[in-house]
């Protein structure tokens, strides 16, 4: 929140959200995020990041990846955790650093294992599944006209984890469980009653229910 | 429109229990209870109560709406709009009791489908009335230049008289649409423009600043997905910058 109109029949609404511009590890709709990064800080100068375009991107959750720099040098794990906005990706269990927590007076804090992004472009490359060797991989067509990503050297394709369809409503689409109650069956949603008539659609309401004004 | 109202919800009243081919299964009754007829729906079932996590589909889409005949899209309407007010209540209830509601996420889901769906009927309704009308019968907008001289939106009033009779009305909108464009009009339009133009340059210099810090540390950087991130920002002009020169004394080429 940036600023909003107060409350009043006198003032035009105005509500300006604040513009995040400096991405960290916390996502924005994190309490934690804006305990480090408060609307006062919001202004600095954001980091330098690299644009790639929304639809060349080709890193997501429970990938197989190859880590280029670092300690875990030539180690390969999977994709825990991306952020986007600053080409940053987790592998799970690699490149990591311990971290005290909570320290105040005489309790020397909870020392835990954390893992530190990597940069996408530089500091990671996709498996390939034939040899598990790290290659380049692009965006290509398939024969059948489907975009999957093909990587240069082999030339098969690396289809998209199961990991990376979860939402907060299911782990995967196969396995969510309608709900009785609110959710509408596919069948019914799909079925056709449409039917056009030349009538506004309170003319059309009305006729059904036989209202006469 | 109150007459309409009222036999709408009776009959709704009455298909929901009975008709099984509703777009929206509500399958609990309505209410049973002498007690307190219907107020409970205002709540969340009370299996759902203690849960933290209520998982339910996403929102309608608009593809999917107009499939949907008009009385089908009339009672989903009151659906999501009781399923609206729940979740608000229980919005509001779980701020009074300062924990935080499972899944809150779902009341943009049911705004989502319900302007959806709004769309849909507007759409339905444009369609008619181009055809038979030639407008769209919706409320007309015009531009129109005000005293100082900036373009507003001005839209019409249902009126009584024709506004060649309603010499009262046309003398408040005198003042208010007519513009004299005399010396202090144009002095104060000049410098309007020069402050919105201003304005507008500020915001283009601050995305080809930023653009221009990329451009420094990643010289082969890909000019569409530059452009994708900063739309304000011209390649052109930015290559010929000063700014973009950085630590490296390669020449960069316009």
């Amino acid at each position: 929140l940036k600023y909003k109109s107060p409350p009043g029949i006198e003032y035009r609404p105005l509500f300006k959200p604040i513009e995040i511009k400096k991405h960290s590890m916390e996502r924005p709709w994190t309490v934690a995020y804006w305990v480090s990064n408060p609307a006062s800080r919001q202004n600095w100068d954001p980091p330098v990041v690299l644009p790639i375009k929304a639809e060349d991107w080709m890193w997501f959750r429970g990938d197989r990846v190859e880590i280029l720099t670092g300690q875990d040098k030539g180690k390969q794990g999977y994709i825990n955790m991306i952020v986007q906005e600053r080409n940053w990706v987790t592998v799970e269990g690699l490149n990591c650093e311990y971290e005290t927590f909570g320290k105040s007076g005489d309790f020397p804090g909870m020392m835990m294992k954390v893992e530190k992004p990597l940069l996408v472009y530089k500091d990671i490359k996709l498996v390939d599944p034939t040899d598990e060797k790290g290659t380049e991989v692009e965006w290509r067509f398939t024969e059948a006209g489907e975009r999957t990503r093909i990587s240069v050297r082999t030339g098969t394709s690396i289809p998209i984890p199961m990991k990376a369809q979860e939402t907060i409503d299911y782990k995967q689409k196969a396995s969510y469980v309608m709900n009785k109650d609110k959710d509408t069956k596919p069948s019914v949603v799909e079925e056709v009653t449409y039917e056009p008539k030349l009538a506004t659609f309170e003319m059309d309401v009305m006729d059904e229910m036989g209202i006469k004004e | 429109m109150a007459q309409l109202l009222s036999s709408i919800v009776s009959t709704a009243a009455n298909h929901v229990s009975s008709c099984t081919r509703l777009p929206v299964i509500m399958g609990r009754s309505l209410a049973t209870s002498t007690v307190r007829p219907g107020l409970e729906e205002f709540f969340e079932k009370e299996d759902n109560l203690g849960k933290t996590r209520i998982r339910v589909g996403r929102s309608w889409r608009l593809e999917e709406l107009r499939l949907k005949s008009n009385t089908d899209l009339h009672k989903l309407w009151y659906v999501l709009l009781k399923e609206r007010n729940m979740l608000l209540t229980m919005e509001h209830a779980y701020k009074e009791a300062y924990v935080a509601m499972p899944n809150d996420e779902r009341i943009d889901k049911v705004a989502e489908s319900m302007e959806n769906l709004e769309e849909v009927v507007k759409e339905r309704n444009r369609a008619y009335y181009q055809l038979e009308c030639g407008v769209t019968g919706e409320r007309d907008r015009f531009m129109r230049r005000d005293a100082l001289g900036r373009f507003v939106y001005y839209k019409p009033l249902e009126h009584s008289m024709p506004s060649q009779m309603n010499t009262g009305y046309r003398k408040t909108l005198r003042f208010r649409y007519g513009c004299s464009m005399n010396e202090p009009v144009k002095d104060f339009l000049g410098k309007y423009s020069e402050n919105i133009n201003f304005k507008q340059h500020y915001k283009e210099l601050l995305q080809m600043r930023e653009a221009a810090r990329v451009v420094r540390r990643f010289p082969e950087v890909d000019m569409d997905a530059l452009v994708q991130k900063y739309p304000l920002v011209n390649p052109e002009r930015l290559m010929r910058w000063k700014k973009i020169r950085g630590q490296n004394t390669t020449v960069h080429d316009a």
